[in-house]
C-alpha cells in the first residue's frame, strides 16, 4: 500500500527533466528521515509504546528458532505461543521460550484467544492448510515465502487473504520491509538509473542443505528442500526474494524465464540441483540473470541493476551507484559520500550515509538498521497488524458489521493512502513473487523456456 | 399555564417525536493546526454516532429538542506522516481516551431554506477525558432518509488538558500553536 505514496511516474520524471526530480526525490527522502529520526536510534521503527500484538509460531525448526530470536528483541511482538509436531522440537521451544505455552498440534494453537496473529515458518508444502486454519480462525497471519510449492497452493492461500481483509495478512518477503532497500524504493522509481537494460543478483554459499535427524522418518520430513515433489529449488528458497527486489525496483514483471541447474558438489542423491542459471525475460528488452550455488562461497550474495545512466549495486544493508560519465549530473551526488568499491568510486546510498544537505546543514547521524530484514519484516508485521485491528474495530465501532467490499476500500482509505503502515509485501506479491519462482524453478527442471503469463500473475 | 407546560414538555423532550439518524459512509473530519515550521492537517472518514430530531421541525425557525452522541476515534486522525500520527495520538492521550465525543443537546434553527437549515447548536465537547461546553453554527441538510450535519469550531488543546506538542527535529523543537480548527460533515441516514 505504501508503494503508492512514493510511487514517481517514471515516464513522467523522464518528461520533466531527470536531474531535478531525482535530486527532488532523494532530498525528500533524506530530508523526511532525518525528521522522523530525530535523535532517536533508528535500529527498530517501532518502540516500547507500541502496542504489543500476542504471536503464535507454528514450526520451531532453524528458521522458526529464528524468528523466535528475534521476536524476542520485540517488545511489540510477544511470543505467547509455540507449536510444532516433533516432540523434541516442542520440548526445546519450551525450553528456550518458557512463557511461550506449547502446542503439539497447529489446530490446538490456532483456537488459543490469547494468540492474535500467527507465524507459519513450516515447510511451504504445509503452510496452505495452515494458513485456511488460522485465516478461518481469525488470526492475522504472517506465512513465510514461498506461500506455497505449487501454483494451486499459492493461487487458494492469495485468495484466502483477500476473503479475509479484516486480518492482516503478510507474505514473508523480507527484503520488502527491511529499511534500507525500501529508503531507497523512491530512488529507484525515480529513475535514477536511467532506462533500465539489464539486472543481476548472485547467491553464493557453500552449504549442503541437508539435515540429519536419527529419526528416519523425520530425517525424510525435515529434507524436504532435496525432495523435487516438494522442494521449490535455488530459485523458490533464494532466488525469489532478490528476483523480487528488482521486480520491485523497477516496476517490472518478467514474461518468460530460462534456466538450468547441474548437482556438483552435493552429490548425496539429491534431486535438487545445488547450482542453478536463471535468465529472466522483460517485455522491454529488460533481462534479469541470477547465479545461485550451494557449493562455493565466494563473493557471496548482492543484487545490481544496470540503467543507461548509472548501476546501482545492493549488498546487505549497503548500496553505491555507479554513474556512467555521460550521464547528467543529478546534484546532490557531489554532497554524497564516496567508496572505492569494484575499482571505481561509488556513491553510497545507505540510509544515514549522506551527512550534508542543504547550507552544509548535517542531516542525520549515520545509520543504526542494524538488524535483519527477518527482523524488521517481523516488526512490521506486528505493526500493521494492529494497525488492521484497531482501524476495523473503529469501522465497525462507527458503522456496525460491514461487508469485506467496505473493508478493503476503508482500510485501502484509511491505512493505504495515508502512510500509516510500515512497509511489508502483501498477499498478492507474495503470490505473484511465488508464481514467478515456481516458473522459474520449472525451466530449471525442464531446461526449456517458460512464459509467466498475465493470468499466472493474477489470482 | 398547564397545557403550555405540557406542549414545552412534548416539544422539547418528547422521543416518539424524534427520528433516529445513524451515522453511515462518506462523513469526513479535520483538524486544521498551525506550527513553528509549517502549517498541519489530519483527518479521518471515521464519525460514529446517532442523532435523535424531529426532522421535519428543522424545516422551521426555533428551538427544538435534539439529542446526539457523537464520536471520533482518536487514532483514526492521519496526517499522512507516521511519525506526526504518533505524536500527535500520544499528545491527545489517544491509549487513555481513545475517543472525541460530542454530545448535542439543543438545536435553534435560524434560517431554513427547502432541505438546507441554518442552525445554531449547544452540547458538549469532550476530548482527552476533560469535558467543555460548547455552542457552534451548524448547517444541516435533508435529502430523503439522509441527514447531513456540517459545521466547524475553534478550540484550544490548552482547554483540553492537551500540551501542544513539541517534537525534535536535528534544527531545534517545532512549536505548536494551541489553537485549532476543527471542520466536520457528519452524514447520518435511517
Amino acid at each position: 500500500m505504501t508503494d503508492q505514496k512514493h510511487d514517481v511516474n517514471r515516464r513522467n520524471f523522464i518528461a520533466a527533466g531527470s536531474s531535478l526530480a531525482a535530486m527532488a526525490a532523494m532530498m525528500q527522502a533524506f530530508e523526511a528521515k532525518a525528521e522522523e529520526s530525530g535523535d532517536e536510534s533508528t535500529a527498530r521503527r517501532t518502540d516500547d509504546s507500541t502496542p504489543p500484538m500476542r504471536m503464535g509460531l507454528i514450526g520451531y525448526g532453524p528458521h522458526g528458532r529464528e524468528i523466535a530470536r528475534n521476536l524476542a528483541q520485540l517488545p511489540s511482538a510477544p511470543l505467547v505461543a509455540i507449536s510444532d509436531n516433533y516432540g523434541p522440537m516442542l520440548r526445546r521451544s519450551k525450553r528456550e521460550h518458557p512463557k511461550a505455552k506449547g502446542y503439539e498440534k497447529f489446530q490446538d494453537l490456532l483456537t488459543d484467544k490469547n494468540v492474535e496473529g500467527v507465524i507459519i515458518a513450516t515447510a511451504p508444502h504445509e503452510h496452505k492448510a495452515i494458513v485456511l486454519a488460522a485465516l478461518k480462525a481469525g488470526k492475522h497471519v504472517y506465512c513465510e515465502a514461498p506461500l506455497g510449492h505449487t501454483l494451486a497452493d499459492a493461487r487458494a492461500i492469495a485468495k484466502a487473504a483477500a476473503d479475509n481483509p479484516k486480518q492482516n495478512f503478510q507474505a514473508g518477503l523480507q527484503f520488502r520491509s527491511e529499511p534500507q532497500r525500501h529508503f531507497m524504493f523512491p530512488f529507484m522509481r525515480s529513475g535514477a538509473l536511467g532506462r533500465a537494460v539489464q539486472a543481476r543478483t548472485q547467491w553464493h554459499k557453500k552449504t549442503s542443505w541437508r539435515r540429519v535427524s536419527p529419526n528416519g522418518a523425520r530425517e525424510k520430513a525435515i529434507n524436504w528442500r532435496l525432495n523435487k515433489e516438494l522442494s521449490p529449488g535455488l530459485a523458490g528458497e533464494v532466488g525469489m526474494h532478490q528476483a523480487d527486489l528488482v521486480n520491485y525496483f523497477l516496476n517490472v514483471k518478467p514474461i518468460a524465464v530460462s534456466g538450468f541447474g547441474s548437482t556438483i558438489q552435493w552429490r548425496d542423491g539429491r534431486q535438487v540441483p545445488d547450482t542453478v542459471n536463471l535468465v529472466y525475460e522483460y517485455e522491454n528488452g529488460f533481462s534479469l540473470a541470477q547465479e545461485l550455488t550451494l557449493s562455493n562461497s565466494f563473493d557471496g550474495e548482492y543484487e545490481v541493476m544496470h540503467g543507461t545512466n548509472s548501476a546501482v549495486m545492493l549488498r546487505g544493508s549497503q548500496a553505491w551507484m555507479y554513474k556512467e560519465a555521460d550521464a547528467p549530473l543529478i546534484g546532490w551526488e557531489v554532497y554524497a559520500r564516496k567508496e572505492a568499491h569494484y575499482g571505481k568510486p561509488g556513491v553510497v546510498l545507505a540510509a544515514g550515509a549522506t551527512t550534508l544537505g542543504k547550507s552544509g546543514k548535517k542531516l542525520y547521524q549515520e545509520s543504526t538498521f542494524t538488524q535483519t530484514p527477518l527482523f524488521y519484516s517481523l516488526e512490521a508485521f506486528a505493526y500493521n497488524s494492529h494497525q488492521v485491528k484497531t482501524t476495523v474495530a473503529d469501522l465497525v465501532e462507527a458503522f456496525g458489521e460491514p461487508d469485506n467490499e467496505t473493508v478493503l476500500e476503508f482500510l485501502k482509505d484509511q491505512l493505504g493512502t495515508t502512510n500509516s503502515l510500515l512497509p511489508a509485501a502483501n498477499s498478492v506479491e507474495g503470490y505473484q513473487a511465488n508464481v514467478i519462482a515456481l516458473k522459474a524453478n520449472e525451466a530449471v527442471n525442464t531446461r526449456r523456456r517458460v512464459e509467466i503469463t498475465a493470468a499466472d500473475l493474477t489470482i | 399555564m398547564k397545557k403550555t407546560l405540557i406542549v414545552s414538555f412534548l416539544l422539547f423532550t418528547l422521543p416518539a417525536m424524534a427520528d433516529t439518524y445513524k451515522s453511515k459512509f462518506g462523513s469526513s473530519v479535520k483538524i486544521d493546526g498551525d506550527s513553528s515550521v509549517h502549517k498541519w492537517k489530519v483527518e479521518s472518514k471515521l464519525i460514529g454516532g446517532t442523532i435523535d430530531v424531529n426532522a421535519a421541525a428543522l424545516g422551521k425557525p426555533g428551538k427544538l429538542a435534539a439529542k446526539a452522541t457523537v464520536f471520533i476515534p482518536v487514532r483514526s486522525l492521519k496526517s499522512g506522516k507516521k511519525r506526526m500520527d504518533e505524536v500527535m495520538h500520544a499528545a491527545m492521550n489517544a491509549a487513555k481516551h481513545s475517543k472525541i465525543e460530542f454530545t448535542l443537546s439543543e438545536i435553534t434553527v435560524k434560517a431554513a431554506k427547502g432541505t438546507l437549515s441554518q442552525c445554531d447548536s449547544k452540547g458538549t465537547l469532550k476530548i482527552n477525558g476533560k469535558i467543555q461546553p460548547i455552542s457552534m453554527p451548524i448547517t444541516v441538510s435533508r435529502a430523503g432518509e439522509k441527514l447531513t450535519v456540517k459545521g466547524n469550531i475553534t478550540v484550544k488543546m490548552s482547554d483540553f488538558g492537551i500540551n501542544p506538542p513539541s517534537p525534535k527535529l536535528p534544527s531545534g523543537n517545532i512549536v505548536t500553536k494551541d489553537e485549532v480548527k476543527i471542520t466536520f460533515s457528519w452524514v447520518t441516514g435511517q
